[in-house]
């Protein structure tokens, strides 16, 4: 039983899913957050100086201020809009070339796909998050810096997925079919293999997405991510020395919506599976 | 023929069985209101084809559905023994002593990392507590032995993935009749084997019946089988049973359409003569207003206005029951 | 047409497989077979597991060349073909397939409708709905425009079949290979699938290569029939010969190993059995390779292998002992 967009019937596949609705709940709220930032604030993210100095949550600063007069509410929304950006581009150019990756050395097999394993076996070797952190320092903490280096350090995984799915795949009888028909390879690869490859690959995707959204949080925290951008990490960098003073609406919106964004990324990518894998629903 | 004790439903009792498939996305019945009986050294034949329920039939009776499946009944007897009303360990330990079952595929059913050797004596130790290893180990080169293998010791240490599929069933049949069970139910047992390793199988099952006076319960779509080694035939169709009677009577006097449609693209397929079937067999179905009560009709050649109300099992001619209208 | 469709000398296909650490062994899938199929001719390849006739399939498909031998199409040998565009693409048109399972031979991310439409794609020929519903139409698929946006898993099996059917027919193939075309499916619908192959066979005038281990089903098609065993062409002839007269104790302990579907012939009569099994094509038995098996073995079997020769007019035996078992 599977779904194509032209037979959903949202109710039902709602209905399925606990995860799914929650997590589009969730979402939902979060992007509209993010969405109606101009409308909500008209302070800017970080601009310090709005108050004296730590101020808690009141009827001018819904989330109060930090340290430096910097006002929290307006920071946790625009943030929403970095954090979103970041981690659907960087995820974006994963999966664009895990697939391309994947796809042509599970197809061809032989030397490709060895220098592909290879390849893949060495990202997987070293811890990952060191290799981001040099490699910011290297190049120097740009927004797009962060973004290209996310999306090379994460591809090789997920480009193991697609490939262990194009193995099975294209053994399959129809793709056989395709070739007796006289398809060239290209038309295989992406007319009769990527289709089936998309599935497992979007719940690879969603997840992906909630760890770009945990990495670049982490470089902003460690002071290595783009100091012009509002981001929830840089936030909590600050909170840090907030707290000693009382200061803990500076430390509780920002850690409660990275949570909630990454937990509804992670609700999604539950819920795609269950939608998309019938085996699982029972 | 085998000689069969008169008292009728001595060894199972099934009556009015329901299983129901159900989830958040659908909801399926497998089987609808079905009654099969055995007796004592029977061995009965449940014919159906690919959606007919049989094989979620013989898993229903000894409870070895998963929990998405709902199983409701009248009563289910074995052996003496309420299988309704049973506890799970009581149950568990009729399974596998008294019943075994055997499926299609054997390979998948052994556990890949665990010889077969070892295997055969977990399985053994496991309804022989006082059994020592050794002993274990040559009883199980005599089940080995028993069921034609010719060399045990060498498949012994084999592992299930070294085995052949004809190999690999027998292994699981030895292991199947090791507690000496008074009923084997076989699912589908030769679907995958060769031709001729399956004319072995089917050989080795009969010899094994009167050996051990064991009760066989055969799920199969092959009509050849069921006349090979079945004394008394259920046809299924859609989860009913459409029609049952010994095995003789359901050749020689067809009644159900379905039957009848069943027989003779068996009988075609095996002379060779597929031309002349009627052209009324088919799979394709008529495309009629409303649905009729019985699932059949939509491809039935003589379906009529009183399909559109469920038929109910009736007796027809002495052994013979049939669900049709044209009997009633 | 004095070309054979399908003329194949000696054709052999070896596979190397990893066995262990660094060793290799050679699995000899297809080990010197020769056949000859006449345009027109319902020719069928007929063995067990190991035998090799899927690997045959494979090759007559143009998959995969023959390790050594020669493979002629229409007398074109495949090497050639290979090698040149045009050739392929034109060989691609005219040789089609049908694979055994259903279930997996159609893509289920596409419709009907997208499925049949693939190969004029391909081929940049021009189509219409009416075409693809004509299509559906010939197999029997009625009414055809229900079914276009169907999904795969919107239709039944049988139907399903019809499809694959259909779609080996849309480039107007000379030649179809079928490979367990009716294994997977139910009893009732065999006997339809098997009606529907026979009908389009005579309409257009189709040359059919069926590879099949369901031996009665072939009494209704076959014209001519090679039996494989272990990758050696062990029996070869018209359907008639083989069915009537089975030479080789082989041919002669499968149609037998068939229980037939009637309780009282087949209580009365004793299921002969073939003891052992199909051998391993990676190591087969010396000599003729069916000797482990065979009743009738002596030591000149363990010891060569035995040749085609001719029993009948065009029936061939590989055997030394050229018995006739009267049935």
């Amino acid at each position: 039983m599977r779904l194509k967009l032209s037979n959903l019937n949202i109710k039902r596949t709602l209905r399925r899913s606990r995860s799914l609705t929650l997590s589009l709940i969730l979402l939902a709220m979060v992007l509209f957050l993010g969405a109606m930032a101009g409308f909500l604030t008209d302070k800017d993210p970080l601009k310090t100086g709005y108050s004296t100095g730590l101020t808690p949550p009141n009827s001018d600063f819904l989330m109060g201020t930090d340290q430096l007069g910097r006002d929290v509410f307006s920071w946790t929304i625009y943030g929403v809009r970095t954090a979103l950006f970041v981690s659907v581009t960087s995820t974006t150019l994963t999966v664009a070339t895990a697939v391309l990756v994947g796809l042509f050395a599970g197809y061809f097999g032989g030397k490709p796909d060895q220098l592909l394993m290879r390849i893949t076996d060495f990202f997987l070797s070293i811890p990952r998050f060191i290799l981001i952190i040099f490699a910011v320092i290297i190049f120097g903490p740009t927004l797009l810096n962060i973004i290209l280096i996310l999306s090379v350090f994460s591809w090789p995984s997920i480009a193991r997925i697609v490939r262990a799915e194009v193995l099975t795949i294209k053994e399959r009888e129809y793709v056989q079919a395709s070739r007796v028909i006289g398809a060239s390879n290209l038309d295989i690869m992406f007319n009769e293999v990527l289709p089936n490859v998309i599935p497992p690959m979007l719940v690879a995707s969603a997840l992906q997405m909630s760890d770009a959204i945990l990495v670049e949080a982490a470089l902003s925290f460690l002071g290595l991510g783009d100091p012009n951008i509002p981001s929830w990490g840089r936030m909590l960098a600050i909170a840090r020395q907030a707290i000693y003073a009382g200061g803990w609406w500076t430390l509780l919106y920002p850690a409660m919506f990275i949570t909630i964004s990454v937990l509804a990324i992670n609700l999604l990518a539950d819920g795609l599976n269950d939608v998309l894998n019938p085996k699982t629903i029972r | 023929m085998i000689s069969v004790e008169v008292k009728n439903g001595s060894l199972l009792d099934v009556q009015n069985l329901n299983v129901t498939y159900k989830s958040t996305m659908f909801r399926v019945d497998a089987v609808k209101d079905v009654s099969i009986t055995m007796n004592k050294g029977e061995c009965i034949a449940i014919v159906g084809e690919s959606g007919s329920g049989k094989s979620t039939l013989a898993m229903a009776v000894m409870k070895l559905l998963p929990p998405y499946a709902t199983v409701t009944a009248d009563k289910i007897m074995f052996n003496g023994v309420d299988i309704l009303k049973v506890n799970d360990k009581e149950l568990a330990k009729i399974r596998g002593k008294d019943v075994t079952v055997i499926f299609q595929d054997p390979i998948s059913y052994l556990n890949p990392i665990i010889s077969v050797g070892d295997q055969m004596i977990e399985s053994l130790s496991s309804h022989n507590d006082k059994i020592t290893k050794k002993e274990a180990y040559e009883q199980a080169i005599d089940l080995l032995k028993k069921v034609r293998i010719a060399d045990p010791e060498r498949i012994l240490k084999m592992y299930p993935f070294q085995l052949s599929g004809g190999m690999a069933q027998r292994v699981f049949i030895a292991m199947a009749v090791s507690a000496n069970p008074k009923l084997l139910i076989a699912d589908e047992p030769t679907t995958a084997l060769d031709l001729t390793i399956q004319a072995q199988i089917l050989k080795l099952l009969n010899s094994l019946r009167k050996e051990f006076n064991l009760s066989i319960m055969l799920i199969t779509h092959d009509l050849g089988l069921a006349s090979y080694i079945a004394d008394r035939i259920y046809v299924m169709f859609n989860g009913k049973v459409v029609e049952e009677d010994l095995a003789e009577g359901i050749f020689s006097q067809p009644v159900h359409p379905y039957t009848q449609m069943l027989i003779a693209s068996s009988q075609a397929i095996y002379h060779g003569r597929t031309r002349e079937l009627s052209k009324t067999i088919s799979d394709m179905g008529k495309v009629e207003k409303g649905k009729k009560a019985c699932d059949f009709a939509d491809r039935c050649a003589k379906s009529s206005e009183a399909c559109y109300n469920e038929p109910q099992l009736v007796k027809y001619d002495g052994t013979k029951k049939v669900r049709c209208w044209l009997v009633e | 047409m004095n070309e054979a469709a399908i003329f194949a000398e000696d054709v052999r296909k070896y596979y190397t497989v990893r066995v262990g650490f660094r060793k290799k062994a050679e699995v000899k899938a297809v080990d010197g077979i020769n056949l000859v199929v006449r345009e027109g001719e319902s020719h069928c390849i007929v063995g067990e597991s190991g035998s090799g006739k899927t690997t045959v399939s494979k090759l007559v498909l143009g998959l995969e060349p023959p390790s050594s031998g020669t493979l002629k199409f229409f007398g074109e040998d495949l090497k050639e073909i290979l090698v040149d565009k045009d050739k392929l693409r034109n060989f691609r048109k005219s040789v089609q397939a049908v694979f055994q399972d259903p279930y997996s031979s159609l893509n289920p991310r596409k419709t009907v409708k997208e499925i049949l439409e693939k190969p004029f794609k391909v081929h940049h020929i021009e189509h219409t709905n009416s075409t693809i519903e004509a299509l559906l139409q010939d197999v029997g698929m009625t009414p055809p425009q229900t079914f276009l946006d169907r999904y795969v898993h919107q239709i039944s099996g049988g139907q399903r079949q019809r499809v694959c059917i259909a779609r080996a027919l849309a480039l107007k193939p000379k030649i179809v290979t079928l490979d367990e075309p009716t294994a997977a499916l139910d009893v009732t619908i065999k006997a339809q699938i098997l009606n529907l192959l026979i009908d389009l066979k005579s309409k257009y005038n189709l040359t059919y290569v069926i590879i099949s281990h369901e031996l009665p089903l072939l009494k209704g098609i076959a014209d001519k029939i090679t039996v494989m065993y272990a990758g050696k062409v062990i029996e070869q002839g018209p359907a008639k010969n083989i069915f009537n007269r089975p030479h080789h104790p082989y041919t002669i302990g499968l149609l037998e190993s068939i229980p037939p579907p009637d309780p009282k012939t087949a209580k009365e009569k004793p299921l002969p059995v073939m003891e052992g099994e199909p051998p391993s094509p990676v190591n087969p038995p010396t000599g003729c390779r069916f000797h482990t098996r065979c009743p009738f073995a002596t030591d000149i079997c363990r010891k060569e292998e035995p040749k085609l020769s001719e029993v009948e007019k065009e029936h061939f035996t590989a055997c030394f002992h050229l018995r006739n078992v009267i049935q």
